[in-house]
């Protein structure tokens, strides 16, 4: 098995996983603290991984995760978009920095996501979110060293089986 | 930077990404809002779409359903004892309205006023369970576990034991998609219960609060008065409590006046729900926002649908055929009352 066809197949898995993840119910108290999943995996597939996915690959998921939530269409595919780009964009310096920088620089992004859809929302006529609509960018970073480590491991794993990197 | 990279596939694998790109999806991303939001025109593709969304639903709802059985396995039988003392008394109580009801019913029929009325509104209810899957916790949406594969249509209420939820917005063989009174995007038309004023109740994207956002000053509107939902319009039944007046307010400042209103139904912790279906034949409930309202406003007339009878239980063994029946029914004269303000 190349290498390549191992990466797509952990990526599948990983979109499957994070999009149950987004899914999953949570009790009342932490619900807002849900991070948005599929925009850290997109932005860890644009660092690490970039011949597995670029847009069109984070469009079409997007428009999938439109439709599960019942969304407006196109909301979600926006924002992964603007995220893999952005991360793309500056992937040479965010890869290099130390894990801590890199968090923050994922609490911007997510931050910058959260923004977009705010935007999004009052555009198509909903009101101001309260305070916790911006928790979720805090636990996104949070998140960020121990996903970054699971999506590592899993890749050498498939790797050293056929001994090519 | 990374632009000269080595690799450069398709479209959709490339390495890193070029600006026109970028452009081109956000610029269909962008069409497909608006066109969504705007024109309802991707209805079917919605729908469509969605109808592989069952066994995800089903995947991520494990854990939580996992818990709970787990939970109900170790309830005490003294506990599960005293519930069903209660919800047996429940149902006492509500057979006893029945009768009550059935009885007022006949006076009427006697009276000559209500030319079997009755008859041919009486509703279905259908019962389903709200999926345990969390959409988006800002967005006032659930899904429950009916689809059209089970008697469910596109604009049928859902309720619960007090009052209305919501209303069924996207049909899909084995599931549905509610959306809730409290979403910002709903309107439903109410009347008062007391003194028979009508007006449009609006989602405040609040689940304990909804609003009436313009009334005349001189309406007839008291706290504590109890909204019913009035059928105005045709794709809603008539006659379900919704919720009570918390506040009204009247500032002599401006031309209209506002009030709040508390759901009767706890919006965010439904689980178990009748979904009463909507009389047929009326067409898809329109996406875009207070599509109710304007039907308020083009059909004044339209009582068709008024005192509806809600009959869950006789029927609900056979829910898809007697919608079916009384869909059909119906939809002579509601169709006529009001074919205008559709879109």
């Amino acid at each position: 098995m190349s290498p390549r066809s191992l990466e797509w197949r952990l990526f599948a898995l990983a979109v499957l996983a994070t999009v149950l993840l987004s899914l999953v119910r949570l009790p009342p108290v932490l619900a807002p603290m849900k991070p948005f999943w599929l925009g850290l995996l997109m932005i860890y597939v644009a660092l690490e991984m970039p011949r597995v996915a670029g847009l069109g690959i984070a469009f079409v998921i997007g428009l999938w995760l439109d439709v599960l939530v019942g969304d407006l269409l196109g909301e979600h595919a926006m924002r992964l978009v603007i995220l893999t780009h952005v991360v793309a964009r500056f992937r040479f310096r965010i890869r290099f920095f130390p894990v801590g920088q890199q968090a923050l620089a994922v609490f911007g992004l997510m931050l910058n996501d959260r923004i977009l859809s705010l935007w999004v929302r009052l555009f198509a006529g909903d009101g101001w979110p309260d305070l916790s609509y911006w928790l979720s960018p805090v636990i996104a970073m949070m998140l960020w060293p121990w996903l970054f480590l699971v999506m590592d491991r899993l890749r050498m794993r498939g790797r050293q089986k056929p001994s090519t990197g | 930077m990374d632009q000269s990279s080595q690799e450069r596939s398709a479209l959709f694998a490339g390495e890193g990404s070029s600006t026109l790109a970028l452009v081109i999806y956000l610029a269909v991303a962008i069409l497909l809002m608006i066109a969504d939001r705007r024109g309802g025109y991707l209805e079917g593709m919605h729908a469509y779409a969605a109808r592989l969304n069952g066994p995800i639903y089903t995947l991520a709802e494990m854990p939580w359903l996992a818990g709970r059985t787990l939970r109900e396995g170790m309830v005490q039988r003294s506990q599960l004892n005293e519930e069903n003392r209660l919800l047996s008394q429940a149902m006492l109580r509500g057979e006893l309205r029945i009768s009550e009801l059935e009885r007022d019913l006949l006076e009427q029929q006697r009276l000559g006023g209500a030319v079997q009325l009755a008859e041919r509104e009486r509703l279905v209810g259908i019962p389903a369970r709200v999926i345990d899957v969390d959409l988006d916790p800002y967005r006032h949406r659930v899904v429950v576990d009916r689809g059209s594969r089970h008697g469910v249509s596109a604009g049928a209420a859902l309720i619960d034991g007090d009052g209305v939820v919501g209303q069924v917005i996207e049909v899909r063989p084995g599931n549905s998609l509610v959306m809730l009174l409290s979403d910002p995007g709903h309107g439903l038309p109410v009347v008062n219960a007391r003194s028979g004023l009508r007006s449009v109740l609006n989602g405040a994207g609040q689940a304990d609060r909804l609003a009436i956002s313009s009334m005349p000053l001189s309406a007839d509107l008291e706290v504590g008065d109890v909204l019913l939902s009035s059928g105005v319009g045709g794709r809603f039944p008539a006659g379900l409590p919704v919720a009570t007046v918390t506040a009204v307010e009247r500032s002599p400042g401006s031309a209209f006046g506002r009030a709040s209103a508390k759901p009767l139904a706890g919006l965010d912790r439904v689980r178990e729900l009748l979904v009463v279906a909507a009389p047929q034949g009326l067409g898809p409930w329109p996406s875009t926002q207070l599509g109710d309202a304007s039907a308020l406003q083009d059909a004044p007339s339209a009582d068709a649908a008024e005192g509806a009878v809600v009959d869950g239980d006789e029927e609900s063994s056979e829910p898809a055929a007697e919608s079916e029946a009384a869909g059909d029914d119906l939809e002579a004269d509601a169709g006529s009352a009001d074919a205008g303000p559709q879109r």
